[in-house]
């Protein structure tokens, strides 16, 4: 196809021909040359439109990762290329190889659906575009935190064994308290420095350890626009969430995911490496900029009517909204043992706008304390810190 | 088209086309400056619309002001070689407002436009001039070297491989 530029320097030629009849002189005539000749040789030179085939090293990336793109162009002349990642522009001949690389740097699902090749020939005089659809997209993770260990120590247990620390004795790693022995007790059990003391047979018992229901309740409403910082709030808030689906994945726990964010989204209890694969393809899809009317009621209502009674609960909030103090204590009235995991951006600043947050967060926070356990994370420190001085 | 600032170097060869211009253009210099404040006008509109066809309109009134100051000229061989010299920095505006977009602009490019102007003069040189002196025998032979040059660069060998 011919391009815009060469229809203006015919109708430059043409004007020009038509002044030169006009004036009765040979010099606007003459000036239509250099055109001419510019469209001349532009037709001799080679051209053959650019197409380009799009390859990427991974699909899957954690926040901070690289991406990796190879783009392989093939033809001769000027090229544009525009996608969802890159503007690309240049000039090729015959073939080339373009590696282009971009930090991931938030998490989210990045769908590339369209590609738009434009390439125009030496003098500008053809051109040829096409648009390439796909269904590709590229999936990054939320940063995680690697945790060593995370007491989490609920009122209530399954019967089933697993790593949840249980008011009943039995098998387990954890020491609970002696007493004397009875037929049947295992030699390994005796406690010989006790039972030196009290001259009978003493032996130890341990705490069972047995499997739970875990839920992660996210709370990412946004309530007001604009403000980067607020974004990053509710980002640190996925990313926890993510941290810690990781780690409950790896125990013999199932785990359970409600969010409440500008819609409702949840996640049955499951167990392993499934329940870890389906949380965080779920997390992926959290927005944050857009602005929510949901009530906490929603959560709430899901959590009583899905998840089974007696779950350790790890409500991860920024407590934006008043409904949520309220909601916990009908939470624990029904029986659900509840973790709230705060972060915060307040941080230690001396003005006065912080220190009046500050103290309204502080009363709060002691009274959320009376119903259930609360780590205040501010979001400066890794959650594993702020996790270890918990235990 | 691409949106370049005013400081930008496309700009500097337009400036640099309109001083020459103006310079050699004492005996209409009244036309010139109603051309100049048109081009100036269409210019500043082309900062605010960003439109292709503004970007033509003031490149096309920009080669009208150069032919009118031509127009008035005795048509002699040292007259045309000035009036394509003076298109050369126009030429050069126009690669950069159109190929800037693809970043580095290729020498080949700046090699067929401003190898127009000199194929424009020799095309002038021998169609109005040469014939006076030497008749057909140099237009016919020019044709021909053409056409010969011509088949030497679009010729390719064919493929060795190709069965």
């Amino acid at each position: 196809m011919h391009s815009s530029l060469f229809y203006a320097f015919v109708a430059f030629s043409a004007l020009l021909l038509f002044l030169s009849l006009f004036t009765l002189s040979p010099a606007p005539a003459l000036m239509a040359l250099p055109f001419f000749w510019i469209v001349l040789l532009s037709f001799i030179f080679k051209y053959e439109p650019v197409k380009v085939k799009r390859e990427y090293e991974s699909r899957r990336y954690v926040e901070g990762d690289v991406l990796d793109v190879k783009y392989t162009l093939s033809g001769d002349g000027y090229y544009r290329i525009s996608d969802e990642l890159f503007n690309l522009n240049g000039y090729v001949e015959e073939k080339d190889e373009l590696n282009k690389k971009k930090k991931m740097n938030y998490f989210g699902v990045r769908k590339l659906r369209k590609m738009d090749v434009f390439s125009e020939d030496i003098g500008g005089m053809r051109f040829s575009e096409y648009s390439e659809k796909s269904r590709e997209e590229i999936k990054v993770y939320p940063k995680i935190e690697y945790v060593r260990k995370f007491v989490i120590r609920p009122r209530r247990t399954r019967s089933l064994m697993g790593d949840y620390p249980s008011r009943r004795k039995g098998i387990g790693m954890e020491f609970r308290d002696i007493r004397e022995y009875v037929p049947g007790d295992s030699m390994r059990w005796v406690n010989w420095k006790a039972t030196a003391r009290r001259e009978k047979i003493m032996v130890n018992e341990f705490e069972s350890e047995r499997s739970g229901d875990t839920v992660i309740l996210l709370d990412v409403r946004r309530f007001y626009k604009g403000d980067k910082e607020y974004e990053e709030l509710l980002k640190y808030s996925v990313r926890a969430a993510a941290t810690l689906v990781t780690y409950l994945s790896r125990t013999k726990n199932r785990v359970g995911f409600v969010m409440l964010g500008d819609t409702v989204d949840w996640v049955y209890p499951t167990y392993g490496k499934r329940a870890m694969y389906i949380i965080l393809d779920r997390l992926l899809h959290t927005k944050t900029k857009r602005m929510s009317r949901l009530p906490f009621e929603y959560a709430k209502f899901i959590v009583s009517r899905f998840v089974p009674p007696n779950s350790f609960i790890i409500l991860i909030s920024p407590l934006l909204s008043w409904d949520i103090d309220e909601a916990i204590v009908e939470l624990m009235a029904k029986n659900y043992d509840i973790l709230v995991i705060t972060p915060t951006l307040i941080g230690e600043k001396k003005d006065l706008a912080s220190e009046i947050l500050r103290t309204e967060r502080y009363v709060r926070l002691r009274r959320l304390r009376l119903y259930a356990t609360v780590v205040d994370w501010n979001v400066e420190y890794p959650l594993t810190k702020i996790l270890m001085v918990m235990r | 088209m691409n949106f370049k600032p005013w400081y930008s170097r496309a700009y500097a060869y337009l400036g640099v086309y309109m001083a020459l211009v103006i310079l050699i253009s004492g005996p209409i210099m009244g036309l010139q400056l109603i051309f100049l404040i048109l081009i100036s006008l269409l210019v500043a509109l082309y900062f605010i619309v960003e439109d292709e066809i503004v970007f033509y309109m003031y490149v096309f009134l920009a080669l009208a002001m150069l032919a009118m100051d031509f127009v008035v000229r005795v048509p002699t061989l040292q007259n045309f070689a000035v009036m394509y010299l003076l298109m050369a920095p126009l030429l050069l505006h126009i690669i950069e407002m159109h190929f800037g977009r693809y970043g580095k602009i290729h020498t080949n490019t700046y090699m067929i436009y401003m190898l127009s102007i000199a194929l424009s003069f020799l095309t002038v040189l021998i169609f109005l001039f040469v014939p006076r002196v030497l008749g057909t025998y140099v237009l016919v032979s020019a044709v021909i070297i053409t056409l010969i040059l011509y088949f030497m660069i679009t010729f390719t060998p064919p493929d060795e491989n190709e069965e």
